[in-house]
């Protein structure tokens, strides 16, 4: 009998085939209170994060982009801007829960007609080959099960000299704001958690799943050997988190 | 190892100052018009004391960022004080000539952009009136408008009000007209001096020249 493959979930060891599903219930869980709970967790400052990644991708007009993990929308609602009625975003994610809630929050907010929702595992993305000019993944990667597969998939649909753009929770690089960031994450965001959204347990696993999740020049490693090339990362507040950038060759 | 790590702050600071002109620009609806002649254009702010690019992208909204690798209309390059003094200079033309700022690209949409921003006249009755209401936010546009009329004056008002209280009212100052009679008083008593103490050395010349004989 063939042995079951296992992957990391949070500290946990699962079959690689319920992550998916356990990550799924994690976000169906946090939906409707996300917006709200990253501004608490990040003290606002994932908007800097995200703003800094905006300015990094070089999206311009008539430009087509991939907002994967995309979410609430936050990403999304910023390129929609920038590529303007001649180009498109398309907002990409594996749970319907996010994108329903990240669909009904850029509909009100007046963000239509150059966006495109889609319900999309990164491993296996059902669009063309060359079809993207930059591919963003936010805070999506480290619950990919298989990262290496994801990296291949956005390869593939970017065109040649487009952009992939990752911005990721990272390893800090100051041993002592690892310590503080440790305390933080274990002890007061599921606390945060249960307070806000009523969930400790999903909180947990965020922390967790960042601790797992590859640090920096492992993870540029993985781009370049999915095929990027110019690969590069930037650390942020500290390396709390980095934003690695790669271009297709 | 990291490419140059990002100041958060800085980056969290140009996007408070964009949020900042586009909430000006909503309620001046005559230079959110004028600029549309701009769209399109992107102009680079290159500060060399202290060090900082910044990117102005002329769009509906507009945009700042620090990253940009488009093509870029104009790339001004000084420092902090070379800029203060050409955004509020009256000739802007002359003061960029005369300055120590390097242009590179057309200087045309430059000053455009200066003179467009030099006569932002926001309506600040529209923001407040979504508040508090209409009439009350009328009230408080004259206000604010009687105040800025009062500080536009205030420089030279103050300081007719000064010196007439100085003159005046506490007489600690003598006016202009003492001043110059006292300053002729000195001088004429300057050259009388001159005059005696010549005619002392003339005296004691003689008197000398007597006693020789």
């Amino acid at each position: 009998m063939a042995e079951d493959k296992t992957t990391h979930f949070g500290y946990k060891t699962v079959n690689v085939e319920d992550k998916v599903g356990m990550v799924a219930g994690v976000f169906h869980s946090v939906a409707a209170k996300y917006d709200i709970m990253n501004d608490l967790m990040s003290a606002g400052i994932h908007r800097v994060w995200k703003r800094f990644t905006i300015e990094v991708s070089g999206v311009r007009k008539g430009n087509a982009v991939l907002d994967l993990a995309g979410g609430t929308g936050d990403l999304t609602a910023k390129f929609s801007r920038l590529v303007g009625p001649e180009g498109k975003v398309v907002l990409a994610d594996i749970n319907d829960s996010m994108i329903r809630v990240g669909r009904d929050k850029l509909t009100d907010l007046g963000v239509v007609g150059n966006v495109e929702y889609v319900q999309a595992n990164a491993e296996c993305l059902p669009f063309d080959d060359n079809s993207f000019d930059v591919v963003t993944i936010a805070f999506g990667l480290r619950n990919v099960t298989d990262k290496d597969a994801a990296l291949r998939s956005i390869l593939r649909v970017l065109k040649p000299g487009g952009r992939l753009l990752v911005l990721e929770f990272s390893h800090p690089e100051n041993p002592m704001l690892q310590k503080a960031y440790d305390t933080y994450s274990f002890s007061i965001l599921p606390k945060l958690g249960q307070l806000v959204a009523g969930d400790a347990e999903s909180y947990q696993y965020l922390a967790e799943s960042i601790r797992m999740h590859p640090d920096q020049e492992t993870l540029k490693g993985m781009m370049q050997e999915a095929g990027f090339e110019q690969c590069d990362f930037y650390n942020m507040t500290g390396g709390i988190v980095a934003l690695h950038k790669g271009t297709k060759p | 190892m990291a490419i140059n790590s990002p100041n958060m702050l800085r980056t969290a600071a140009v996007a408070t100052l964009e949020r900042a002109i586009n909430f000006a620009l909503r309620y001046d609806p005559g230079t959110t018009l004028t600029l549309e002649s701009l769209h399109g254009q992107v102009f680079a702010i290159e500060c060399t004391e202290p060090a900082l690019i910044l990117f102005i992208h002329i769009d509906a909204p507009m945009r700042l960022s620090e990253h940009y690798d488009g093509p870029v209309t104009t790339r001004i390059v000084g420092s902090l004080k070379d800029f203060t003094q050409l955004a509020t200079a009256e000739d802007p033309a002359g003061a960029l000539i005369n300055s120590d700022i390097s242009v590179h690209g057309k200087s045309g949409p430059l000053i455009e952009l200066q003179q467009i921003f030099k006569h932002l006249d926001v309506d600040w009755e529209e923001p407040i009136a979504e508040i508090i209401g209409d009439v009350p936010a009328h009230q408080v546009g004259v206000g604010i408008r009687r105040a800025a009329k009062f500080a536009k004056t205030l420089p030279p008002k103050l300081q007719t009000r000064i010196e007439k209280h100085l003159y005046e009212e506490s007489k600690l100052l003598p006016t202009r007209a003492d001043v110059d009679q006292w300053v002729d008083g000195v001088a004429k008593l300057n050259i009388d001096i001159e005059r005696m103490r010549a005619r002392v050395m003339q005296l004691r010349n003689r008197r000398q020249r007597g006693a020789g004989s």
